[in-house]
């Protein structure tokens, strides 16, 4: 299920909220109808935090994580990385990094089991994101953009790219992600999928701009229409509990 | 339709502006070493001596769709700062340009960014669009008790319309005339073409326009209050009548005032508007002494519009000329 949603009359939702198969995290001083559209569609299946990374509001950009693990930027307060900790379940692994690119979400673009990282991170940082996400780690560029963070976005389900991206790069890309990628735009002709939308692997959320085709461009790479929250939730538990036992 | 968007596409060549920004800064120097030779050097150098030319190409077009996001950044604060429905104002811009051919987004060089936005709404054919009603509503809350009455008047008159006319701060003034002059060319072609409906022609025939412009108020030049305050008598003669149009004339020139442009068409236009007036922008704070941030809103007939367009031109000549 795709749905429209704006922050305050902006269309990024991807700057202010962050999502995953495990948690969601947003910003504070959004309009209620914002929480109340992710509540709706998150609330039964895992736990929605407000907080600020950084006395920001940009959690989106300033954090990188999936159902594994959460990487907050150097600038992150104590207090907010307890609040984090705190309600965020324990599987979750938390962890503050020393980066200079303290950008984290504009960096790094991961799924459950695959991230990419900007070019010029350091080698330190590749093997904690390697660690506490429990993915494996690749150096590109997308589109001759060091950003991956921003101009693209993906899922366990598939992806989406920047629009300028070429065809043989989007078949490099999907062989080494192993997911369906496919170049499209977010909030009506926005080349920034990082920040124009959020994404896991039952629902999304863009910006109210998103033309129709986008949204359905969207419902169908990360295949959300026949997607069923509840079965995804609870395939974790059972790995979970496999592993106690 | 075709023919009219080949026309547009074709007029903006002719209508692309070779425009120089002459730096004023290496005459007023008065004890520098001698001038640099002429140079297209586009930056000071490390001694701090100016640079005499940048020649910058900046392009007038059509309004189109992949200019949405760039149309919309410029037309977000428009409401000083409060949500409203920017997108569904930007997509009727574009519309516009589409079937009409009215309206212009200046480009610089080969930016594919617009830096401006300019065109004409008619006010009767929008009325129940989101986005205009809550500019109404937005502009009748600011507007004094004296002019609340006129707006409304304005807003619900059949043939006015709205100058939307937005660019960056730092675009050359050099750019208001020929975008003045194409704007109001487009709507009086506007108005006499074949191609388009009826309806549509007579949205474009349009007898007064009411424009919303960002200035400055000087704090050390406030226009008389006693000049601002008085009210519109009930009078019937004729005499009366006269007194009070010189008496709105006067008020118009007193609230014109203290007023800084930068917009050198809205100046201008001020200058010959029925009537205008000013209020605090909401979402810039400016310091003691300094100029305060303001929204001038004014209604100018077409006929007005033309003399002042004429005045600009030869304003800006002028400047030129030094």
């Amino acid at each position: 299920m795709a749905s429209r949603v704006a922050f305050e009359n902006s269309n990024d939702v991807g700057v202010f909220a962050q999502l995953t198969n495990a948690y969601s995290i947003i910003a504070l001083g959004a309009a209620e109808n914002f929480y109340s559209v992710f509540e709706a569609e998150l609330a039964d299946h895992i736990p929605v935090i407000k907080t600020s990374v950084a006395g920001t509001r940009l959690v989106g950009r300033m954090t990188v994580g999936n159902r594994n693990g959460l990487l907050l930027p150097n600038t992150t307060t104590d207090q907010e990385l307890m609040h984090i900790r705190n309600s965020l379940p324990d599987e979750v692994v938390v962890q503050r990094i020393d980066e200079r690119l303290s950008a984290l979400g504009n960096c790094i673009s991961c799924n459950d089991y695959v991230a990419l990282i900007h070019p010029d991170i350091d080698k330190e940082t590749e093997e904690i994101v390697a660690d506490v996400l429990g993915v494996e780690v690749f150096r590109q560029s997308i589109a001759g953009n060091v950003l991956v963070g921003s101009y693209c976005k993906f899922t366990n389900q598939g992806g989406i790219v920047a629009p300028q991206t070429s065809v043989e790069d989007l078949d490099e890309l999907s062989s080494l992600l192993q997911v369906p990628l496919v170049a499209g735009t977010v909030n009506r002709g926005s080349d920034v999928i990082g920040a124009g939308l959020v994404a896991n692997d039952w629902v999304s959320f863009c910006g109210l701009d998103t033309t129709t085709t986008e949204l359905s461009v969207i419902e169908s790479v990360f295949k959300l229409r026949e997607s069923n929250p509840a079965k995804i939730v609870n395939e974790m538990r059972a790995s979970l509990i496999d592993s106690m036992i | 339709m075709p023919k009219r968007k080949q026309q547009a596409e074709e007029d903006s060549p002719s209508v692309d502006e070779e425009q120089q920004y002459k730096s004023d800064s290496s005459s007023s120097t008065s004890d520098s070493d001698a001038p640099l030779p002429d140079s297209e050097e586009s930056s000071d150098d490390e001694a701090g001596e100016a640079f005499q030319q940048v020649d910058v190409d900046f392009g007038f077009y059509c309004p189109q769709e992949k200019d949405f996001l760039g149309m919309r950044t410029l037309m977000q604060n428009y409401l000083d700062g409060q949500e409203w429905a920017c997108s569904d104002m930007v997509e009727a811009i574009i519309a516009q340009g589409d079937s009409a051919g009215v309206g212009s987004v200046i480009k610089c060089g080969e930016e594919e960014d617009p830096i401006g936005v300019s065109t004409v709404l008619n006010l009767a054919r929008h009325a129940d669009a989101t986005p205009l009603r809550q500019l109404r509503d937005f502009l009748l809350a600011a507007a004094g008790s004296t002019h609340r009455r006129r707006l409304e008047q304005a807003w619900a008159a059949p043939a006015t319309g709205l100058i939307i006319n937005e660019r960056l701060v730092n675009s050359p003034p050099e750019l208001s005339e020929p975008l003045q002059t194409s704007l109001f060319g487009e709507v009086q072609e506007a108005a006499e073409d074949e191609e388009l409906s009826k309806e549509e022609r007579q949205c474009f025939d349009l007898q007064q326009f009411l424009m919303v412009v960002r200035a400055y108020t000087d704090p050390s030049q406030q226009p008389d209050k006693a000049a601002g305050g008085s009210g519109v008598g009930a009078g019937s003669s004729k005499q009366q009548q006269q007194q009070k149009r010189k008496k709105a004339q006067a008020l118009a020139q007193a609230q014109a005032e203290g007023v800084v442009h930068f917009l050198p068409e809205a100046e201008c236009y001020q200058a010959a508007a029925d009537w205008s007036f000013c209020f605090p922008a909401a979402d810039r704070v400016a310091g003691e002494g300094e100029l305060q941030p303001c929204r001038v809103v004014m209604l100018i007939s077409s006929a007005a519009a033309a003399t002042a367009r004429t005045q600009l031109a030869t304003l800006l000549q002028a400047a030129q000329d030094e």
